[in-house]
């Protein structure tokens, strides 16, 4: 038997799940406010020199002035979702919240509840069990393969995967310690808000929905990446790594993306769009080019990039990606999407799925 | 056929862990390894139920970092051999419960063999808390799947959604620093009691099982308040009702319980076990789980 390094459902040949899972609607919500890079730089204490917007690739941001924190931002996209499905929330079985960020009511992050209860109530999903699910960036991709998981093995029918990342103030309290391009503080740079939800159902007969869900945590990396609660301001400070984390993601990706595609029995040609998480313009190129390179060939398409509109919205950039190329037509029925999870912990992980119609539909796209 | 727990450890703060949670998952999860002779290689997935954490770390998932400090798969990924997943979940006092039914669905597919449920809460110290409640404690439980008629059965959740009146906690800025402060309501404990209660009988009727069929109730929160007004509402002995030893176990205190009941010898092979937490929000979850046949250690 092939061991596999992800932990991942087995595939075709020895699949034990009686059902498929597959993605019904996708739902985001963005602040309105627009905050470049420049204006940002603008507002760093001390004269950094660092050219943030050509090492990125990042031109502007999403943030919320504080109308919109994170159970907002959470729900306002839950019900983007829900509508674009049709689907009325009674008709959930779970909702898990993903978030890195649990603010409500400002930046007073909520441990106790969950910040599932309060989407949960908010939409209407009053028969929903519920729980919040943290894995860094990955959070949500995390969620989609537990989700994924319970609906092929039957244990569940229905699930929200929501998440809202009201995290761009981290950018703030950047702006006032970081000195120069050398600075653990620089990530934080690159955040932007966001709210995103994902509604997954048991797939019908014939449809092809999420093939193959796998994981990893790379765990000799787990503390490349360190967020905590701000000792001097509201909100909180990361200190990342980004280098050394990027090198290890390069590294290991192409590894892991072999295993998806032999569990899947398909190639590297056979997949028509790659969403990476979205850190800056040019890491999400640097790790496709280490794709082709070790797989000796590439996707049929660049790979998705969003992060010069949105920056890095934590774990809802997968969504807001998958929704900006649904809605710019950008993805045709039938496609094969591989969206690959690269997070502080380290975590990998890589969800493959092919887009149907219906969720094309709900984005206003008619095939 | 069914999620097994194979191995279980729970332990109370010493010196040096009193301020970390992390140091109380690591040596709760060596612990629990060590005596089930499991290599840390061996598990698949590795799931932190824990909440209150060294200096309120928000990310990565404190998961990742157990995962490195108990040495399993630690290592870049290389072929033919399995790798580790691990993640955080919360889910106040009903986490390890949450946990076991995530556990239960990666081994019913045969995703994962070994599935480490752990659980830890420690002051974060430094300042960083306002009249921490919780001991510093942690837990772990290993878990497999059993191909014969024991384990855990469907998990049986309801909310009764209070907007946090009952229960919270939060950490924000107070005289310039970001402070972690729980609070609860004098009555927090009866309205979880209730609640349990209720999931308790819906868990008991879905699976069609009396309630004097059930050998002992695992029960978290650990209060005695809860453990007598659950008692009361379920109309079951509360010497049936087991909890952990320390009444302040917070996320660990399933563990705890079942920790407990094993030191007592409450717990026999084939025994009917009703697993029932309730907390924050109000949550609450009911699962019913056969012992397996071999002792449980």
């Amino acid at each position: 038997m092939v061991k596999n390094w992800l932990v991942m459902e087995t595939g075709p040949d020895g699949d034990r799940a009686p059902y498929r899972a597959r993605v019904v609607s996708a739902g985001r919500h963005l602040p309105s406010k627009h905050l470049t890079t420049d204006e940002l730089m603008a507002t760093t204490r001390h004269r950094t020199h660092i050219d943030l917007e050509r090492l990125t690739g990042i031109h502007e941001r999403r943030v919320s002035t504080g109308e919109d924190d994170s159970y907002n931002l959470a729900t306002a996209a839950a019900l983007d979702c829900l509508q674009r499905s049709g689907q009325s929330a009674d008709a959930l079985d779970v909702v898990i919240s993903c978030s890195i960020t649990k603010f409500r009511d400002g930046l007073t992050q909520w441990l106790e509840p969950t910040m599932s209860i309060a989407v949960a109530h908010a939409i209407g999903a009053t028969n929903a069990m519920t729980f919040d699910l943290s894995n860094a960036c990955a959070g949500m991709l995390s969620a989609v393969t537990v989700l994924n998981n319970w609906i092929r093995q039957g244990l569940v029918e229905r699930g929200l995967v929501v998440s809202g990342e009201y995290i761009s103030q981290l950018g703030t309290n950047a702006a006032l310690h970081v000195r120069n391009i050398m600075s653990r503080e620089l990530a934080s740079l690159t955040l932007g808000d966001a709210g995103a939800a994902l509604l997954l159902e048991r797939a019908p007969e014939g449809v092809k929905g999420i093939s193959v869900a796998g994981f990893t945590t790379v765990a000799d990396h787990s503390r490349l990446c360190l967020a905590y609660p701000s000792s001097g301001e509201p909100g909180a400070r990361m200190f990342t790594k980004s280098r050394e984390l990027q090198k290890v993601a390069i590294a290991a990706t192409p590894v892991l993306l072999q295993e998806v595609l032999d569990a899947a029995g398909i190639a590297i040609t056979d997949i028509d769009q790659v969403i990476t998480h979205q850190t800056s313009a040019r890491a999400v190129r640097k790790i496709m080019a280490g794709i082709t390179e070790e797989l000796g060939d590439g996707p049929r398409n660049d790979a998705v990039i969003t992060v010069d509109r949105y920056g890095n919205t934590a774990s809802t950039s997968h969504t807001v990606a998958l929704i900006e190329e649904m809605e710019a037509g950008r993805i045709q029925p039938g496609e094969t999407v591989a969206l690959i999870a690269l997070a502080s912990g380290l975590e990998i992980g890589i969800v493959l799925l092919t887009v149907d119609e219906e969720l094309l539909a709900s984005h206003g796209h008619d095939h | 056929m069914g999620t097994i727990i194979d191995h279980q450890s729970f332990i109370s703060h010493g010196w040096r862990t009193r301020h970390s949670a992390l140091r109380l998952a690591v040596s709760a999860s060596r612990t629990c390894l060590e005596a089930a002779g499991c290599p840390p290689n061996d598990v698949d997935l590795l799931i932190n139920a824990g909440l209150y954490r060294d200096r309120n770390l928000g990310e990565p998932a404190l998961a990742a970092l157990i995962q490195e400090d108990i040495g399993a798969n630690t290592e870049d990924p290389h072929p033919d051999t399995h790798g580790t997943f691990s993640f955080d979940l919360s889910n106040g006092v009903c986490g390890v419960l949450t946990a076991l039914q995530i556990a239960d669905g990666f081994l019913r597919a045969g995703t994962a063999q070994r599935v480490l449920v752990v659980a830890s809460d420690a002051n974060p110290g430094h300042g960083l808390s306002k009249d921490f409640p919780f001991a510093a404690a942690g837990g772990a439980l290993l878990c497999r799947w059993s191909d014969d008629e024991s384990g855990l059965g469907k998990v049986r959740w309801a909310n009764f959604f209070d907007d946090a009146e009952s229960y919270r906690s939060t950490v924000s800025v107070e005289k310039g620093r970001n402070v972690l402060r729980v609070e609860h309501s004098a009555t927090a404990d009866e309205q979880f009691a209730v609640a349990a209660a209720k999931v308790a009988r819906e868990c008991l009727d879905v699976a069609s099982v009396d309630l004097a069929d059930v050998d002992l109730v695992l029960a978290a929160p650990p209060h005695p308040d809860f453990t007598a007004t659950l008692a009361s509402h379920l109309g079951f002995p509360a010497q049936r009702i087991c909890v952990a030893h320390d009444s302040r176990t917070h996320t660990a205190a399933l563990i705890g319980a079942l920790h407990e009941a094993l030191s007592a010898r409450r717990i026999q092979a084939g025994s009917n076990v009703l697993l029932l937490a309730a907390g924050a929000g109000i949550t609450a979850g009911a699962a019913l789980y056969r012992t397996p046949k071999h002792p449980i250690e």
